[in-house]
Parts: C-alpha cells; structure tokens; sequence
C-alpha cells in the first residue's frame, strides 16, 4: 500500500497508447499496469469502463488478481462491520417504510368503511333501532346508476316503441284501400 | 463477505490511487452486491465482484475526470483554422479554387486523426463521426452499452481537440 501513497514518476506510469489492442481488448502489458498502479487517470477510466461490459478481459484480470496472492492488499481498518450496519440501516428503513404503508392503508380504509363508503356495513355496535326499516330502501352509489341507467333505458325504449307504432298506422292508411273508401275518395289525405 | 474484502479493496485501489477514496468504494460495492447477490451464481461470485467494484471505481473516476475536462474545456472541436485576413483574394470568393483545395486538405487531415485514434476511441468515432452512424447502431456493432459509447464519443473529441490544438502550436 506504501506504493500507492508516492506519487508515480511520469517514466513508471504506463503509455495508454499501449492499453487496448486492435480488438479493443486491454493488452496484457495494460493489466499488469494497471495491477501495478501505473494507470494514469484516463487509462484508469478506460480499463474500469471496459471490464463493466466485456467477460473475457475481466476473467482474465480476475486471475491474474488469483495467481498473485501477495499482491493483495488489506483496508487499514475493517470495513465489514461498518458495511454490515449500513445493510441493517437499509432493511430497517425498508421493512419501514412497507408497514408505515400497510398502516396507512388500513387506516384509510377504515375511515371510509365507518363513513359508509362501501355501502353502509353496520357495525357491531350499532343498535337494531337504528338500522334503516325494511321499507325504506337504502341506496349504494352503485345502485343509484343502476336504477338511472335503466330508467333511461325505459325512456328510450317506450319513445323507439311509439315512433314504430306511429309509422306503422300511417303505412296501414296509405296501404288500405277502405280507408280511402271511407273517406268517399273526394278529399285527398293531408298532405297529399 | 470478509474472503472477499481485500479482494474487493485491491481492486478499488488499482483503479484510484488513494486509501480512503478506495475504503469507500469498497463498502459501496458490498452495499450494491447484498441488494442483487440473489442475481449471481455463487461460481462467479468474484468475477461479480470484481465488475461491481470496476464498476464503481468507473463512476468515480469518470465523474473525476469530467470535472476536470470541463473546468478547461468544452464539448467542440475547435474552429477550422485561420482564415486569411478580409479583403484578400481567398475570402472574395467561396469557389476560389485555392480556399477549396485548402478545406479539403483540413477534412483529409481531420479524417487521418480520427482514423489514427487509439482504441477504445478508433472504431467508435470512425463509425460516429465518419460513417455517421448512430450511437445505438454502433453499440451493437461493437458490443458495448450505449451510454460507454456515449461516453468514449465525448472522450474522443477531447482527445481530438487536443491533438489539434498540437499540430496548430507546432
């Protein structure tokens, strides 16, 4: 780790010319350098960039991390606990946040229950005194559309039903020879 | 969790250069590996690692070097070079056959830099800047994701840019 707290000299940091091959695979002279430290930033970026994509250069930079043990290099101070309290932190918020929702659902449901949004349920307290009489029909939002729908249904129904009567009954006039008879043959129909 | 920490560390440090920078990217990649380990097939648990802590050394260090292009420079490439002064005989006509010869000479030494451009910028800006193709066109010519594509055309023109502002001082 002491190597990497002395600033490289420019003559030991690596060419990024040399980094990638014609394939845009990293060189094998790119992984040791970059094993090495002598990446500069730019190099750097290139190398990390291209393992977040390509399998091949990162099984290759996965062993080459493997056959040299030596090189691996510890944190000053272990980092587990400290990622492991964080974990804790987040599965608390996260387990959280889904009951304070549940509860907040529950809530909300039980407001609109107790007002009758869902059709006037009686609850157990309620007593039977105050429970609406047989005769007097309680109506749910649902059945208020039902009942408008049909009636309109009704209406247009009996008005279609009328309209077909009418044109019927002055089909039959024109069509009837004794309707003219009756009327002696003089006078025309009405708008003839 | 604790085999792999100073595997996971080693790699952070050979990408950034600095202890502490490479503590906290360390606890990020084991923080952005418990929320998908699900996801990877424990064969390949390191070489997992090892990408999720590339990857978070990329974010780092491109965000890092962004910052330092853009406090310098902007995304363009410079301006063609100098035209001669007004009133002269090249800029009085557009077809003057000397001004013509002289742009085509700048669009052939434009197009040898581009085409001379290292890997990993060569093929992209050939494909982007000569061949006009688009970006996700090229990602999946070349197999890479479409933002590092992005990312690799911003780059190149910086680099390109730089190598013109060269040739202009020498």
């Amino acid at each position: 780790m002491e190597r990497f707290l002395q600033e490289p000299t420019p003559q030991d940091m690596f060419d990024d010319e040399m980094l990638f091959d014609a394939a845009g695979h990293l060189t094998n002279e790119g992984l040791q350098a970059l094993q090495d430290g002598r990446l500069d930033e730019l190099g750097s970026l290139e190398a990390a960039e291209h393992l977040t994509f390509c399998d091949f250069c990162l099984a290759r930079y996965t062993d080459l991390i493997e056959a040299m043990p030596e090189k691996l290099q510890a944190p000053m101070r272990d980092l587990i606990p400290q990622v492991q309290a964080l974990m804790r932190l987040r599965t608390f918020r996260i387990m959280t946040n889904r009951y304070i929702s549940v509860a907040a659902a529950m809530v909300l449901a039980l407001a609109l229950w107790s007002f009758g949004a869902f059709g006037g349920v009686p609850t157990a307290d309620k007593k039977y005194s105050a429970l609406p009489q047989p005769t007097q029909p309680s109506f749910s939002i649902s059945q208020s559309i039902n009942g408008a729908l049909s009636a309109a249904s009704n209406g247009l129904s009996g008005l279609l039903g009328s309209v077909q009567s009418t044109a019927r009954d002055g089909l039959a006039q024109l069509t009837d020879p004794s309707s003219i008879l009756k009327n002696g043959g003089a006078a025309p129909a009405k708008g003839e | 969790m604790r085999q792999y920490q100073k595997l996971v560390y080693t790699v952070c440090i050979q990408f950034v250069h600095d202890p502490h920078t490479a503590e906290d990217l360390t606890q990020d990649t084991f923080l952005s590996a418990f929320s998908s380990i699900d996801r990877c097939d424990p064969a390949y648990h390191k070489q997992w690692l090892v990408r999720v802590a590339a990857n978070k050394c990329k974010d780092h260090l491109k965000s890092a070097w962004v910052r330092k292009v853009e406090t310098h420079e902007d995304d363009t490439l410079p301006e063609p070079r100098e035209s001669p002064p007004p009133g002269t005989a090249l800029t009085a006509g557009g077809d003057d056959p000397q001004n013509s010869l002289a742009r085509r000479e700048e669009a052939q030494e434009l197009t040898d830099l581009v085409r001379n451009l290292r890997e990993p910028y060569g093929q992209v800006a050939v494909m982007y800047l000569l061949e006009e193709r688009p970006v996700q066109d090229i990602a999946v010519a070349l197999g890479r994701p479409a933002t590092t594509v992005q990312n690799q055309i911003f780059r190149a023109k910086v680099l390109l840019r730089k190598q013109i502002t060269e040739r202009r001082q020498v």
